[in-house]
């Protein structure tokens, strides 16, 4: 298969990732201070203070010692286990969707390891194919990125049930789904059960360019490349209206849902690569965090 | 219904073509997707934009089929006759002078034959038609013939020519000929004639002819008056050239405005001339107009008895007239007069009337009983009107008063000079081919004779008597009837036309009417005696005809009548309808049903 998480795909991780996050907390000091100086926060490790670090962290002791700026890194912050839910059915195998999909799968990983986080991988279609659980370390993100990358996209998508065989017992931690979600997805049904299991979801949702706006050049007889079903469109404006607003009304749906479950929901046009996701990512985070 | 050109008809291939071509169209091509997922929610929509997919199609191939067979109409040159098919059609072929122009090739007599040939050959057996030809008058040669042939073989024999017709008299005639008013009225020639299909085949109005070459002898010498007529819508430089006898003279280059005509003088002709040629020296449609002729007559002067006990006034208006020899006779002293050309009777009429010559009767005694006239009496100071007799001829305005006159019963025979509401004050008549005039008032007891109208009244009255005399009247339209007059001891006349056919006269009337005027040109006319020795030689020249202001009207110059052709209209029509087809089927190949639209026929999520 081919290579998709690059040198300088992950330079742009690096970069990025010490403004990614991913907690279960909101450590926005200024929001959440008086809450968040309780006594179960516990004290776990320095770090080297980076531009864009609440200040509000940085240990003036250490400063006065050492003549550098660190910041005090929490307990409860480390803690926040990520589950990467990766769609490789066949419908992901098409445009650029695959590369996407992987590559924003390598973010969400390489910013979880990066916080000293376990990361659990699971790649599925309608079962799960592979899954790689509670890796840490820089180590392990080579490791999760070779297996997406090494990983045949077949069959079709059964997300509610990869979920529902993944998740044993109730602890909290970071749901990531990345998948184009053109199947029944059951998706009020599985928000419903991660919430249940005390899980932040963020949804990728990996569309191409030809599902955003179908190009009919003609009259065209869609084969579904999953289930080989057959479809006769025909090229008109009419057409073309019609999928539009049936696309419309899809999003919006699951968007409501999303938005019922509190879950982070993020559409992604796959023509334009993963680079710019990024830093749309790293953007809503900073502003609104994850 | 007709076609033109049958092979236009091969342009029908192209609708089994259109046929084939929406059926073997390749439906649908088939393409991999990622899922058809969403595409599954739509069907039944989807099956709502496929029906109105199928619905243009069907329209389209529909009026692809139609504009396919109106080209091939077009191209076929199809036209309607079907409502023809019984009705009479009266075809009429122009064969006037004009038509003898060679702005169309060969000229316009053979490109009208032709049209109105194929025009005929075109129509269903049995068409009743009517054949109307139009030379100097309108000539019927057919009438509701069913045999096309006939038609068709007399207008091949058609020749153009050397006259121009009334439109009135084509009208009359064919209201005449169209007496159900159900005829179609088919035009083929130069013109147009309002109310008929017109064929129109002069393609140039550029034409100027010499309308008129007058001879006029001034002391010792012989002026000629030459006019010429420019049929152009442009004005334009000619040059005109005179000779006398055939012998060159001079050269004159003569200013003539558009549709307008122009004279110049050529003077000093020597006074022997017999005849003078005029000629255009530039090049034109029509040649045959570019030459006239004009007879010196060389006349002897006009013999006039005039019996009256005296009038002043008119001896000297006759006088003022010139060349003329007037033998005044008192009445008391009358015997039986002969080889006078004009008699004229004042006061006074003798019993018997002179056989020769024409007769003019002035205030005839009220008791004298005339074959040819019914006195009522006198009437006074009687509201008069004039008629268009040739006598009253620019005589507009009468403004002179009449004392007194004899009021004449009207005759079928007699032609009215001077009317009133009681009857005719002065009128013409012919008796055994001799003209009378008579007046019913004496000139004395009118103020007619201080009135400018006077000296041109007694000219008009001269000339009109002196009409059929073929000495004074020289120049003739072809087909006139042209009158000789036979001297005393003539035993054979002769005229020798323009192709030099010799035409023998043996009539023993006096004129002798000779009845071959119809080549353009010079005639000679010889008179011999009994022993065949030569009496005398004479000319009179046919030259061409000039066209009338209504006929000019008439022509290609301002061809601003109706101009109707059914078969051109039609495929007008066609034409039209195929505009419309090709603007529905680019509306219906762009018509894309917007969100409203959809949303109003219930087929928006």
């Amino acid at each position: 298969m081919d290579k998709v998480v690059t040198a300088d795909y992950i330079r742009l991780l690096q970069r990025v990732s010490l403004h990614l996050k991913l907690t279960l907390k909101n450590n926005k000091l200024g929001k959440k201070r008086s809450s968040s100086k309780g006594s179960s926060v516990e004290f776990s490790d320095y770090r080297e203070y980076i531009p864009g670090d609440d200040y509000r962290r940085i240990d003036w002791n250490a400063l006065a010692r050492f003549e550098k700026v660190f910041i005090k890194l929490y307990m409860d912050e480390q803690e926040s286990p990520v589950t990467i839910f990766l769609d490789q059915s066949r419908s992901m195998d098409f445009a650029k969707k695959r590369e996407v999909s992987i590559k924003i799968a390598a973010l969400f990983a390489f910013a979880s390891l990066a916080d000293y986080d376990t990361v659990t991988t699971v790649l599925h279609n309608d079962h799960i194919t592979e899954r790689l659980a509670g890796v840490r370390g820089s180590t392990g993100f080579s490791r999760i990125v070779a297996a997406c990358e090494r990983t045949k996209y077949s069959g079709a998508s059964n997300l509610a049930s990869v979920i529902k065989a993944n998740f044993k017992t109730r602890s909290q931690g970071i749901s990531v789904i990345i998948s184009d979600l053109l199947f029944d997805h059951q998706l009020d049904e599985i928000l419903s059960y991660l919430h249940f299991h005390k899980q932040k979801v963020i949804i990728c949702h990996v569309l191409s360019a030809e599902e955003l706006t179908p190009n009919l050049t003609a009259h065209h007889r869609l084969l579904d490349s999953e289930n080989q079903s057959e479809i006769d469109v025909d090229q008109s404006e009419e057409t073309q209206q019609i999928y539009q607003e049936a696309l419309n009304h899809y999003l919006a749906d699951i968007k409501g849902h999303c938005e019922r479950y509190h879950a982070n929901y993020f559409l992604v046009n796959a023509l334009h690569g993963a680079e710019p996701f990024v830093y749309q990512l790293t953007k809503h985070n900073m502003e609104k965090g994850l | 219904m007709g076609i033109s050109n049958y092979w236009g008809l091969l342009s029908l291939l192209a609708v089994p073509a259109i046929i084939i071509l929406y059926m073997l169209r390749p439906r649908h091509q088939i393409r991999e997707v990622a899922s058809n997922y969403l595409w599954q929610t739509i069907v039944e929509k989807l099956e709502h934009a496929r029906k109105i997919e199928k619905l243009k199609k069907n329209i389209l191939l529909l009026l692809d089929i139609l504009i396919a067979l109106l080209i091939a109409a077009l191209l076929a040159g199809i036209y309607l006759n079907a409502t023809q098919l019984s009705k009479h059609q009266i075809v009429i072929v122009d064969a006037s002078f004009s038509m003898h122009a060679s702005d169309v090739s060969p000229n316009r007599m053979a490109k009208a034959k032709q049209m109105a040939v194929d025009y005929i050959e075109k129509l269903p057996v049995q068409t009743p038609l009517s054949l109307l030809v139009l030379n100097d008058t309108p000539s019927l040669i057919y009438q509701r013939e069913n045999n096309k042939n006939l038609v068709v073989n007399a207008i091949e024999q058609l020749e153009a020519g050397y006259n121009y017709y009334r439109v009135d008299d084509v009208y009359r005639q064919i209201e005449l000929i169209n007496d159900n008013a159900d005829a179609l009225v088919v035009y083929f020639g130069d013109k147009t004639i309002e109310g008929a299909n017109n064929y129109q085949v002069a393609q140039s109005d550029g034409n100027v002819a010499i309308s008129k070459v007058v001879n006029k002898q001034i002391g010792q010498s012989l002026s000629t008056l030459v006019v010429i007529n420019n049929q152009s819508s442009k004005d334009l430089e000619v040059p005109v050239s005179i000779y006398s006898d055939e012998q060159y003279i001079t050269t004159k280059s003569i200013t003539v405005r558009a549709k307008e005509q122009a004279s110049s003088v050529f003077e000093d002709l020597p006074l022997d001339t017999k005849i003078v040629k005029a000629t255009l020296d530039n090049d034109d449609i029509l040649a045959l107009d570019n030459v006239a002729y004009g007879v010196n007559a060389m006349q002897d002067e006009l013999k006039i008895a005039y019996v009256s006990k005296g009038n002043l006034f008119l001896e000297k208006a006759l006088k003022a007239r010139g060349a003329t020899h007037i033998s005044k006779i008192d009445p008391a002293d009358y015997v039986a007069l002969s080889d006078y050309q004009l008699y004229i009777f004042e006061g006074f009429v003798p019993a018997v009337l002179p056989s020769g010559g024409s007769i003019w009767l002035i205030d005839p005694p009220e008791q004298t009983a005339l074959d040819f006239a019914v006195t009522a009496g006198y009437i006074k100071q009687p509201d008069y009107q004039l008629s268009d007799h040739p006598i009253n001829r620019f005589i507009d305005q009468p403004t002179f008063g009449i004392a007194m006159s004899q009021v004449y019963t009207a005759q079928a025979d007699n032609q009215p000079i001077i009317t009133a509401k009681q009857g005719d004050l002065a009128f013409s008549t012919a008796l055994n081919a001799q003209k009378i005039v008579v007046f019913g008032f004496d000139f004395r007891y009118t103020d007619l004779p201080l009135e400018i109208d006077f000296p041109v009244m007694i000219n008009n009255i001269i000339s009109y008597l002196q009409a059929d005399d073929m000495l004074d009247n020289t120049s003739f339209s072809s087909g006139s009837s042209v009158p000789i007059r036979r001297l005393a001891s003539t035993e054979k006349i002769e005229v020798i036309d323009p192709t030099d056919q010799n035409w023998p006269l043996s009539s023993q009337t006096n004129p002798v009417i000779f009845d071959g005027s119809t080549a353009l040109g010079v005639y000679q006319i010889n008179q011999y005696a009994a022993d065949d020795n030569a009496l005398t030689t004479g000319y009179f020249v046919v030259n061409p005809p000039v066209i009338d202001t209504a006929e000019q009207a008439n022509t290609l110059a301002n061809n601003g009548g109706t101009h109707y052709q059914t078969k051109d209209d039609l495929l007008l029509y066609l034409g039209l309808a195929l505009l419309v087809l090709l603007l529905i089927e680019l509306l219906i190949r762009c018509f894309k049903p917007n969100a409203k639209w959809l949303a109003k026929k219930g087929r928006v999520v």
